[in-house]
């Protein structure tokens, strides 16, 4: 409730033209955001530069805002639309990685990556290709269905549910790479 | 491959280990972001400005216009001026009822009488 509230004040004084309304904005939601840039592209220099046109275009319609929801997923909206389309000017939407399928232990995901730092995890997304990238966090992140990301990616649902599965498949298996490089440096110090 | 690793539990514990993060951006981003904030001020003062001039320059045509009417009444000549008045004047407004040339003898008849009795009697 307060935050909302102080959210409302910032963007009446945003409105209003007030630079440090606008600095606080810039503060409150830039380390939020840049996280979700930085799910769909791999370098930082990118991610950033994305962070800041979306911070332009959330200035620029900030008047449009009605408050029917909250203001932070008004403005995450915006970032992941500007990082899509950012993405499919550079990317294909085909599955284009071939992969071997790997060994799991009968282990739940949550216990495996409770082991693997939030940081090593987000590389994991980021090194994922284009279409797979766009796709697993449109899915996952975003909660939408196929048939929105198909229509957003204007592409086939069959293509999105070929890239989410691709992109599961090597995030698997990244995750059992790490993992196997995690107990033989466990075992190399136990010596 | 094995299904104990399910697409549901792996979607969810990545969304729960990434969406608690937070990056802080590099200087460079912060440098932009404080030159884009002043940009956007330096315009809106800009917009104030040409507002500030545009409604100076109104009041300055209106002042203008104002005394070269007030000027031009002035200069008017005494003539023009009494024409101008007798138009504003309507023709049925009469300010004094002029007196009868009856009314103005027998009164001057009375003053003649008074005036010799007067003179009489001293």
């Amino acid at each position: 409730m307060f935050l909302e509230s102080f959210d409302s004040e910032i963007i009446k004084d945003c409105l209003k033209g007030n630079a440090t309304a606008q600095r606080l904005l810039y503060k409150q939601f830039a380390p939020k955001m840049l996280l979700v840039c930085l799910r769909y592209f791999r370098s930082r220099e990118e991610a950033e530069d994305v962070l800041q046109e979306g911070f332009i275009i959330v200035f620029e319609k900030l008047n449009q805002f009605r408050g029917d929801g909250p203001f932070e997923a008004w403005v995450r909206k915006i970032m992941v639309n500007k990082s899509v389309e950012q993405l499919r000017k550079s990317s294909f939407m085909h599955p284009t990685v071939d992969f071997e399928e790997a060994d799991y232990d009968f282990i739940s995901a949550e216990e495996i990556l409770s082991g693997i730092a939030s940081k090593v995890l987000l590389s994991m997304i980021q090194e994922l290709p284009p279409a797979c990238r766009m796709v697993f966090n449109m899915y996952v992140f975003e909660g939408m269905k196929h048939k929105e990301i198909a229509e957003q990616l204007s592409v086939s649902e069959n293509t999105s549910k070929s890239n989410l599965f691709d992109a599961r498949a090597i995030l698997k298996k990244k995750i059992m790479l790490d993992l196997n490089v995690l107990e033989k440096k466990i075992a190399m110090n136990e010596r | 491959m094995k299904d104990n690793f399910k697409n549901t539990e792996l979607d969810h514990a990545f969304r729960q280990a990434i969406e608690q993060m937070e990056v802080q951006p590099s200087e460079s981003f912060w440098n932009k972001a404080e030159a884009e904030i002043l940009k956007k001020e330096n315009l809106s003062y800009r917009r104030k400005l040409l507002l500030w001039r545009s409604i100076s320059a109104s009041v300055i045509v209106f002042l203008l216009f104002t005394s070269l009417y007030i000027f031009n009444l002035k200069r008017k000549t005494p003539s023009e001026k009494t024409e101008l008045i007798a138009a504003q004047v309507k023709p049925n407004e009469t300010f004094v009822q002029p007196l009868s040339s009856n009314l103005i003898e027998t009164t001057n008849q009375k003053i003649f009488l008074l005036i010799i009795s007067f003179q009489k009697n001293n």
